[in-house]
């Protein structure tokens, strides 16, 4: 099977759909010539031209919010803002039209559209273009949220994503963009709101979501050398949620960790805590254990921006408190 | 024709208002859109304009008094127009309107809603068993999970030393405690109904056999009398004593031997997963105390669409040839305390499951009280029997004279298997199924084995 | 305070439509009808919010009406209008069904968006109208994007976007104009400079004088015209629509126009002087064209009281179809059109393309 890499596969994505489908269409600031910030939509232009692949200007409102008029006129666009940290520029477009119309206008309209972006840290570059900022859109009724954290995912979510009549906001990660993984050649697709066990275990749960699903492993592997079989779960899709697979999960082992890369507070790993206590109380065995990025913003020295961000080694350690051991 | 003019709600957070000012007096003509005083509202002063022409026949209410929004505060008419004794009244009151709501009723749809959303919470909180609650001097810190493990193993969770964080008792302590515990063998039927009436099986064990439900009910009712009972192992003779042959033992003994001699029988064997059975089980029997449908009850039924589907299995040896069967039947094998003995559901692929439920309950109580009629342990095509309760993993049943088959059913336990590639504990149970080779060749009887385990694994396919 | 803005009618472009104008009776009389209809709407708004009986915020278009009605006689059936929280206008002058308006403003089932968006978010997507906003200038990036889409289509539509003059100070504003100016897109910025936003005059807030003087830095034309003259405001959309058309671009026209009510229901418009609102009221853009529609011997007396009496009529009928004949919505639908393909379960969202049971992933 090929193994391509992370934006490979995005870009596979977007090719693939907008070949079948001639409504599909792709703006955002750098993404034609230069092939995105990180060559996420490299040689489109080339293919489809420059009506179909448009650099924009520097205007974040007007990009969601052209994607949306357009979206309700009958097109399929794919817009993206460069960072997540921008999409405060867009929020009013996003949240406050794309995300309602449908619901505000009796049902009368759709909104098919995906906003493409990117978070995370770990290049260094500061509080403005490292955050995750997924809860903020979570939290919006109308919208649904999806963070694959590898190449198969990314390729099989974005072209359900491109397929769906909802608004979506895509979130990937820049520092998954060149990472490899086996992406079939023949077409296939990911439904939303499935979620991926990565590594079956039956004494804790840990459940985290984007490149943090990688370091989620990472303990996976750490805890199974000290004899403690994890179950991990990448979400995938954060909106709509794959409840039912984190309740089956947590009935069985009874211990929690969440890890998420957003902040702590209102962390959107909140959300999953309350639901397994709602529905699953009484198999909990310990507290539900979160691993989330520090009350700060993010900082530029590496030093500070690894302890501020989460590591394996944190996730391991939550994962034993909730066995008691230290 | 009057006009009442209420004061007006200038502003969405507005509850009262005061009259500053009348620029129109009693019997001033009122055009459309003329002001006819001046309010103050908690922001601003604002103007009322009329909406309506005619003679201001009556200023109601006074100025610098606060009053409520909708308040009544004058009346316009025709000129000379007699106001109405209750607009008067109405005046004089000085009450505040009302909400305005037109009484629009919503369909019916949101009160079926509700009620159903009510229901199904029910019914949640009713699965969770209301055991009785052992009062300890302070609070108990048990996880969740302990707590309810220690209910099913009927661990007195009170007794378990907490080793968790802060000394709390987590579920490996009720494991260790259910395992260092003397040991009850119990039928785990007798362990819920113990947990549930607060009975000790530690009271009723006997040596050389389980702790039956019975037991624990006899318990229950006059606790010496169980002891005693319970003392006191069945079926104990003495040593060197023959004891002959009761009615059944020798039909038994003969049809076992002749089965064995005379029916040439293969032996297959197959997983089923029960995983999504279960949970039908559970959520059609949610809320019911009674009547509940067993497992036994879906397999009944699974056979029967079965042997519907393979007349070949449907049939018996009969001198002279092969004669197929016209109705699906299947037997349940009963255990006895002296034997055996097998009452036939019929025409069991016809029948809706609940009602193969109760015919099966009732064919089981009175086979227990000895109260079946020849025809109905007669006649069947298949004959089904479970040693779950048991643990049994899987056994190799003897076929029952006269029929084809028998579908021997192991217990119900998680189990490790290989789904999609990856490890997933599913609930499995192993069937057993003999059949007579000279009726049902070896790919006949594995496809039949096939479609009662795919019936089995994909219930709600086929369940009402 | 104190000042009258007086607005010189200076156009830049736009001829003077005079009896000669080419345009039918019928079609001028159909004109004033539709003002007229707005302006009863409107006042009828005001009055129910007095009442109790509208519950939640609604902006009056009164005074404004010659702007709408102008401007959506000069488009066609495909082409497409977005609107603002002051909507009414542009909504009735589109032809919409004032019964479903009144229904939706009184939060009812048979309303235009099922009693789901009320006054400010009213929208008829099958009738080109897509959607106003509460959001200022919130609607100005998706009529961009409309008339992206209508460009690459390849139809020759348009899309009218309206703001006000509140509106050309936002961001969206210039980040649209900006992205139409260089893709030409085929949208007709419409700006009602109703001189306030909200009680802060548009001379204290705004750089310019004019808003149509930034149209130069986003490459396109700006016209100012008189948006109390119905026919003024129909020429000067019309050209610049038939120039979108034709692949040339957008414009930005600025009508000069006055809002009689407060911002809202509880404005007591202490920032504007009688003065200037009784100048104002005397340029009545319904009283103008009435006035030269008798002059053209088009309209009379009686067939004016006619013409008052079918819009009484129609408002009549709109209340009562409104207050006594529409139920409330079904609360146990207050979770409809949420998202397309998925609806709130008991534990989240769960699919409804899949039985009962069966939703959500099963390995």
């Amino acid at each position: 099977m090929p193994v391509i890499m992370y934006r490979e596969a995005i870009r596979d994505a977007l090719a693939e759909e907008m070949r079948r489908d001639p409504r599909v269409f792709v703006m955002g600031e750098d993404v034609a010539i230069y092939g995105g910030a990180y060559s996420a939509t490299q040689g489109l232009v080339q293919e489809f031209g420059e009506e179909r692949v448009r650099d924009t200007a520097i205007s974040e409102a007007a990009i969601a919010g052209a994607a949306t008029g357009a979206a309700m006129c009958g097109m399929r666009p794919v817009a993206e803002i460069m960072y997540v940290d921008f999409m405060t520029l867009a929020m009013d477009q996003f949240v406050n039209q794309a995300a309602k119309n449908r619901y505000m206008f009796g049902g009368k309209t759709t909104v098919p559209m995906v906003l493409r972006t990117e978070g995370g840290a770990g290049r260094c570059i500061a509080a403005h273009h490292s955050q995750s900022l997924e809860a903020w859109f979570v939290h919006a009724p109308g919208i649904f949220v999806v963070m694959p954290s590898t190449p198969y995912d990314a390729k099989g979510l974005l072209k359900t994503c491109i397929r769906d009549d909802n608004p979506i906001l895509f979130i990937e990660h820049k520092m998954l963009y060149n990472t490899k993984g086996e992406v079939p050649s023949e077409e296939y697709l990911i439904p939303l709101g499935e979620a991926a066990v990565r590594r079956s275990g039956c004494d804790v749960t840990i459940v985290s979501y984007s490149r943090m699903a990688l370091r989620a492993e990472e303990a996976g592997k750490t805890l199974a050398d000290e004899g403690i079989s994890a179950e991990v779960i990448d979400l995938r899709c954060l909106k709509p949620l794959d409840i039912d697979l984190i309740l089956e999960s947590v009935k069985k082992t009874g211990r929690l960790v969440l890890a998420s890369e957003a902040y702590k507070d209102g962390n959107f790993v909140c959300e999953i805590a309350t639901k397994v206590q709602e529905f699953a109380f009484d198999y909990l065995d310990a507290p539900i254990e979160r691993v989330c990025a520090a009350n700060c913003p993010v900082p530029m020295s590496p030093v500070l921006e690894d302890e501020a961000i989460p590591r394996a080694d944190k996730i391991v350690a939550a994962a034993k408190r909730t066995l008691g051991k230290a | 024709m009057i006009q009442k003019i209420m004061l007006p709600k200038l502003g969405e957070t507005v509850e009262t208002s005061t009259i500053e000012k009348w620029l129109k007096k009693e019997g001033d003509a009122v055009a459309v859109g003329d002001i006819l005083c001046e309010i103050t509202t908690d922001k601003a002063t604002l103007e009322v304009e009329s909406y309506h022409r005619g003679t201001l026949l009556k200023i109601v209410a006074p100025t610098g008094k606060e009053l409520p929004v909708g308040t009544l505060i004058a009346i316009l008419g025709d000129p000379g127009e007699k106001i109405p004794d209750e607009v008067l009244a109405e005046a004089a009151a000085a009450k505040p309107g009302s909400k305005s709501y037109p009484a629009t009723t919503y369909a019916a749809a949101s009160a079926a809603a509700s009620s159903a959303a009510a229901g199904s919470t029910a019914s949640a909180a009713g699965s969770i068993e209301a055991a009785p609650v052992v009062a300890p001097t302070g609070p108990l810190i048990a996880s969740p999970r302990a707590r309810r493990l220690a209910k099913e193993l009927g661990v007195a969770i009170e007794k378990v030393k907490g080793t968790g964080p802060g000394g709390r008792i987590v579920e490996a302590d009720v494991e260790a405690a259910s395992k260092a515990a003397p040991s009850v063998r119990a039928t785990p039927l007798a362990r819920k109904v113990a947990a549930q009436k607060g009975v000790d099986l530690a009271t009723l064990a006997a040596p050389g056999r389980k702790v039956t439900k019975e037991d624990v009910l006899r318990a229950k009712a006059t606790p010496e009398a169980a002891a005693e009972a319970a003392a006191q192992p069945r079926h104990a003779p003495t040593p060197g004593q023959v004891i002959p042959l009761s009615p059944m033992r020798r039909i038994i003994a003969e049809r076992m031997l002749e089965a064995k001699r005379t029916v040439p029988c293969y032996y297959l064997q197959m997983d089923a997963d029960m995983t999504d059975l279960a949970a039908l089980r559970t959520k059609l029997n949610a809320g019911r105390e009674s009547g509940k449908i067993t497992f036994n009850d879906f397999v009944l039924k699974a056979c029967g669409m079965a042997l519907r589907a393979f007349p070949v299995v449907n049939s018996r040896w009969v001198e002279g040839g092969i004669e197929r069967r016209s109705e699906a039947s299947v037997g349940l094998a009963v255990s006895l305390d002296e034997g055996l003995i097998v009452p036939v559901v019929r025409d069991v692929d016809r029948k809706p499951l609940r009602q193969i439920s109760q015919e099966a309950a009732d064919l089981v109580e009175r086979a227990r009280s000895r109260k079946l009629k020849p025809a109905e342990y007669q006649g069947g095509c298949m004959t089904l029997t479970n040693l779950g309760m048991y643990s049994i993993r899987s056994f190799i049943p003897i076929i029952n004279l006269g029929e084809s088959a028998i579908l021997g059913l192991g217990v119900i336990e998680d189990r490790v298997v290989c789904q999609q590639g990856c490890m997933r504990i599913r609930q499995i149970m192993t069937l057993t199924l003999a059949m007579d080779h000279r009726l049902v060749d070896g790919t006949v009887g594995a496809q039949f084995l096939e479609m009662i385990r795919d019936l089995l694994e994909a219930p709600q396919k086929w369940v009402e | 305070m104190g000042k009258v803005r007086e607005v010189k009618r200076k156009r830049a472009g736009a001829p003077s439509p005079g009896k000669g104008d080419g345009l039918t009776a019928e079609f001028k009389i159909g004109l004033l009808h539709r003002m007229m209809e707005i302006r009863a709407f409107e006042d009828k708004v005001f009055e129910l919010l007095g009442r109790n009986i509208l519950q939640g915020a609604s902006h009056v278009y009164a005074g404004q009406e010659a702007v709408a009605v102008g401007a959506c006689a000069a488009i066609g059936d495909r082409d497409y209008v977005t609107s603002t929280h002051r909507g009414h206008g542009h909504c009735i002058a589109l032809g919409a069904d004032l019964k479903r308006m009144m229904a939706e403003l009184c939060g009812k089932a048979t309303g235009y968006c099922k009693g789901r968006g009320g006054s400010m978010h009213i929208a008829d997507v099958s009738n080109r109208n897509l959607g106003a906003t509460g959001i200022v200038g919130g609607n100005i990036p998706v009529g961009t994007g409309a008339a992206l889409a209508c460009q690459m289509q390849k139809k020759d539509s348009v899309v009218l976007c309206f703001f006000g003059d509140g509106a050309s100070n936002e961001g969206t504003f210039h980040e649209s104009l900006n992205m139409a100016g260089k893709w030409k897109l085929p949208v007709i910025y419409i700006c009602e400079n109703n001189l306030y936003g909200m009680s802060v005059a548009f001379e204290r807030a705004c750089a310019v004088n004019d808003v149509a003087s930034r149209a130069r830095s986003y490459a396109m034309p700006g016209v100012i015209v008189d948006g109390q003259d119905v026919l003024a405001v129909r020429e000067a959309v019309l050209e610049m629509v038939e120039r979108a058309r034709r692949g040339d671009g957008p414009a930005l026209i600025e009508a000069k126009t006055y809002r009689y009510r407060g911002h809202s229901r509880s404005d007591p418009r202490v920032y504007r002087t009688k003065e200037e609102e009784a100048y104002w009221h005397d340029r009545d853009p319904i009283t103008l064209f009435r006035t030269k529609l008798m002059g053209e011997g088009v309209l009379t007396e009686q067939s004016f009281e006619a013409l008052q009496q079918e819009v009484d009529k129609t408002l009549a009928a709109a209340e009562k179809f409104a207050i006594e004949d529409s139920p409330y919505p079904n609360p146990a639908e207050v979770m409809d059109d949420v998202y397309c393909g998925w609806v709130e379960g008991e534990r989240g969202l769960v699919r409804t393309d899949l039985p009962a049971g069966q939703a959500g992933r099963k390995g």
